[in-house]
């Protein structure tokens, strides 16, 4: 019995040993993952600099040869927001673009409010039904904001909204816009560098989205950055960091951006209608709509380009609640999830090039995979301890090997973040951001991982909606700081 | 050593790397932002000081004697920054000014600098000086390792009327792969008269579909009409990206010779083409291509209907009255279109 007991152990021992070595694994692959990131993300953005010297916002205001762009906003439920929002688009610095505001059936009065302040007639444009939309139930512009087109349509969501406003858009680019963002003066001279350089390559640019809470804003512009005052919010302005100065910028380089945000992206529009514009009935509608053109192009055999530019920048404004953020996050992680499984026949497919082996590649290893492996760790590990199996002075050393990773990878982060901003960060900002990037892997981390796991359980039991998100609107962000 | 140890000073290494980043982080940011407001400052002061002396030259000697050895950064960037905005006599003043204070001179010790930043402001500060050493250095940087330096000496030669052949700015500027980025043909587009005829010369040569593309649209930008022969020997050719540029050079030209060519177009086996020779049978004012267009407002594609329907209401007289008959056709397709262009042009309720 004895014997057995002890060969019972030994199994234990090995098994533990086993689970060891695991982890150390994982956390080599998920370290490596980083690190090339972050060198990539290095190069990425030092060529993103180079082109920003090169083509000068003033020459391309100057020149005749920027491209007409559409900027297509969806509109829900907007009656707050939507005038300010609009004024601050129409006041944008580019030679050629206009506003295609979408008002997708809302509930509100956000229609009337639009008619009202931007003196709307109904329009007789033409247009055609390129890609798949609910029935207009009509079309207005302005005499005084001639750049202003809206649309009023039956309800079919965002997506159905963003279709709506590319098959009114008659320029070689639409750029879609959040209703509830705010776009710098110069985001848009920014953000087509890329169509200049490589005008037939190029199909799709993203931006990046900065977390507006705490910053001074005026008349639908932020004139004073600055970081959230509440804790959430701050956590969240270094998890935008991260992931759009390190994920994104790497992805850039190798050629694999597999999202392009909602809130703010360019895409040639002959593209959008060849792949058959946004999908409904999904929640990851931007991905889905990168993911699509990358799956397009590479099965056509045609040269393309999707990137990422650091310093075309969009602000929004993030939840400072639990509650919203995590249906915000849990909707998020159950869109990934529905476009993963949609184009499931490109994860780690070398047909697809870095798109489909590191891109997707990496979207199911670390985001669809990783917090379930996270969570079994939380669970299993307190177990193991219970139990007395768990070797306790190397479980310290991983976790305290994690914890450092993470603030590395977060301090990198905001190195990139420096070495790519025009704007004078305040030396006391960017050391509280860095506190906040040590505070974030006790708890904030771990909820975000659950939120997670909860979207896996959405996915599965085919949740569809988007839920609510209360903001406190950008008016309040002003009143926040002393003018 | 055991893995304990080494993950424990992993873990030191990483900690230590990250607090010794942040720390130079923050301190590079205070440094940077005490510099950047001290920069501002001055630059203010500069710029003051400039316009003073534009408007009183002969305070130069006391306008140098004020500068201080850091300010000769400052104004380089002041004066490439300001060249851009300021134009007539200001801008000749602004020259002269510029002269004075020896920036041609250091503008071309610059060009060999080992930043291409810095070299390719230079030459777009030279573009205002057409003394033959800035010439001469310009030619030089056509062949320097940076593309962007490179665009921005061409930039300058352009500008400055100076440039020595089209062929030398196309071996330098354009790649055999793809088309060429929009700045380069901006560059060509501003080439000028001057170059027509080294430009039909080379349509005439074997070249690249991408060189091909780039000098049919500086022959359309050029406003010289003896272009239009050379461009009717491209309206068939192979490359759909050349047909299209071809059209659309003949649509600014706007020469009723290109009809030939423009009603051949119409009926091309591409739908950008045929949609481009629309738009150009409009701008050109194409009564012949009624017929034509009238078919076209039954094409499958909606763009081709449209462009053939706006066509027609650029034509006029019998144009529009085409547009009439068609949106009482029985062609859904024609119907639609001709009945929503009259509507959108206010000739319909």
């Amino acid at each position: 019995m004895i014997l057995a007991f002890l060969n019972w152990r030994e199994l234990f021992l090995s098994a533990v040993s086993l689970v060891d070595a695991w982890v150390l694994a994982t956390l080599g692959l998920y370290a490596g993952c980083y690190l090339y990131q972050m060198v990539t993300a290095l190069i990425e953005a030092r060529r993103s600099l180079r082109q920003a010297k090169s083509i000068t916002p003033w020459w391309m205001l100057s020149s005749k040869v920027t491209l007409p762009i559409s900027l297509c906003v969806p509109a829900y439920n907007e009656e707050k927001t939507i005038v300010d929002s609009l004024r601050s688009l129409l006041a944008l610095h580019y030679p050629d673009f206009e506003v295609i505001v979408c008002n997708d059936g809302s509930k509100d009065k956000t229609l009337q409010v639009l008619i009202d302040a931007f003196e709307l007639k109904p329009s007789p444009r033409v247009y055609n039904l390129s890609v798949p939309c609910k029935p207009l139930r009509g079309v207005y512009s302005s005499a005084r904001f001639p750049r202003l087109t809206v649309i009023d349509k039956e309800n079919g969501g965002k997506s159905d909204a963003i279709n709506g406003s590319v098959n009114l858009s008659r320029n070689p680019l639409v750029c879609v816009v959040d209703a509830d963002s705010m776009l710098e003066p110069d985001a848009l001279l920014r953000l087509v560098r890329p169509f200049i350089a490589e005008p037939e390559e190029m199909v799709a640019v993203g931006g990046k989205i900065r977390v507006v809470n705490g910053c001074e804003i005026r008349s639908g512009r932020v004139v004073q950055t600055g970081i959230p005052k509440q804790l959430l919010p701050l956590l969240q302005s270094v998890e935008y960091i991260r992931s759009f100065q390190i994920a994104r910028l790497s992805w850039s380089q190798a050629q694999c951006v597999t999202i392009i945000s909602g809130a703010f992206g360019l895409f040639k529009r002959s593209a959008v209608i060849e792949v058959g514009g946004f999908l409904h009935n999904t929640v990851g509608e931007d991905m889905e709509l990168t993911v699509r053109l990358h799956r397009h192009y590479r099965e056509k055999k045609i040269n393309y380009k999707i990137r990422y530019l650091p310093d075309a920048i969009c602000w929004t404004e993030v939840p400072a609640s639990l509650k919203i953020l995590r249906a915000q996050r849990s909707r998020w992680a159950r869109g990934m999830l529905e476009v993963l499984y949609r184009h499931r026949s490109m994860i780690f497919s070398p047909r697809y090039g870095s798109a489909g082996v590191f891109g997707l590649g990496y979207f199911f290893i670390f985001d669809a995979v990783g917090p379930i492996i996270e969570c079994l760790g939380y669970l299993i590990i307190p177990t193991c301890w219970l139990a007395g199996m768990l070797n306790t002075p190397f479980f310290l050393a991983y976790m305290g090997l994690l914890f450092a990773f993470g603030v590395f990878v977060s301090v990198g982060s905001l190195f990139l973040e420096e070495l790519t901003t025009n704007e004078r960060t305040k030396p006391r900002d960017l050391a509280i951001l860095a506190l906040a990037a040590l505070v974030e892997n006790f708890g904030y981390r771990q909820l975000n991982t659950l939120w997670r796991l909860e979207s896996w359980y959405q996915f599965l039991r085919k949740k569809r909606g988007w839920g609510t998100m209360v903001r406190a609107g950008f008016t309040k962000q002003a009143a926040q700081r002393p003018v | 050593m055991s893995i304990l140890l080494i993950i424990w000073w992993s873990c030191l290494a990483l900690a230590g790397l990250s607090i010794l980043a942040m720390g130079g982080l923050i301190l590079q940011r205070s440094a940077w932002n005490r510099r950047d407001r001290r920069d501002a400052a001055r630059r203010d002061h500069l710029k003051t000081l400039a316009w003073q002396l534009m408007e009183q030259p002969d305070r130069f000697l006391e306008f140098q004697h004020d500068l201080r050895a850091e300010d000769r950064r400052l104004l380089l960037h002041l004066f490439s920054d300001l060249l851009k905005k300021v134009t007539g006599k200001y801008a000749d003043r602004f020259v002269r000014v510029m002269r004075m204070m020896g920036i041609v001179e250091e503008c071309l010790i610059r060009l060999n600098d080992r930043q291409w930043t810095v070299r390719a402001e230079s030459c777009s500060i030279l573009s205002v000086f057409g003394d033959p050493a800035v010439k001469m250095a310009l030619y030089r940087a056509l062949d320097d390792p940076a593309i962007e330096v490179r665009v921005e000496a061409a930039r300058a030669l352009v500008r400055l009327g100076a440039v020595r052949s089209v062929m030398e700015l196309i071996h330098y500027l354009v790649t055999e792969e793809g088309l060429p980025s929009l700045a380069v043909v901006d560059l060509f587009r501003n080439l000028g008269n001057g170059a027509v005829t080294e430009l039909l010369e080379l349509t005439r040569g074997e070249t690249s579909d991408a060189t091909k593309v780039l000098v049919i649209d500086a022959l359309g930008h050029c406003n010289d009409l003896q272009a239009v022969p050379a461009l009717l020997e491209f309206y068939a050719h192979p490359s759909k990206n050349v047909r299209l540029a071809t059209l659309l050079s003949l649509g600014l030209l706007r020469d009723p010779r290109a009809a030939p060519a423009v009603l051949l177009a119409m009926t091309d086996s591409d739908w950008e083409v045929r949609t481009q020779a629309a738009i150009t049978a409009g701008l050109i004012g194409l009564h012949e291509a009624i017929p034509l267009l009238e078919h076209m407002l039954e094409d499958d594609h909606w763009w081709v209907r449209y462009r053939a329907a706006e066509a027609l209401y650029r034509v006029g007289g019998r144009g529009i009255e085409a547009l009439y008959g068609a949106s009482a056709r029985a062609h859904r397709f024609a119907a639609e279109i001709a009945w929503g262009v009259l509507r959108e042009k206010g000739l319909a309720a």
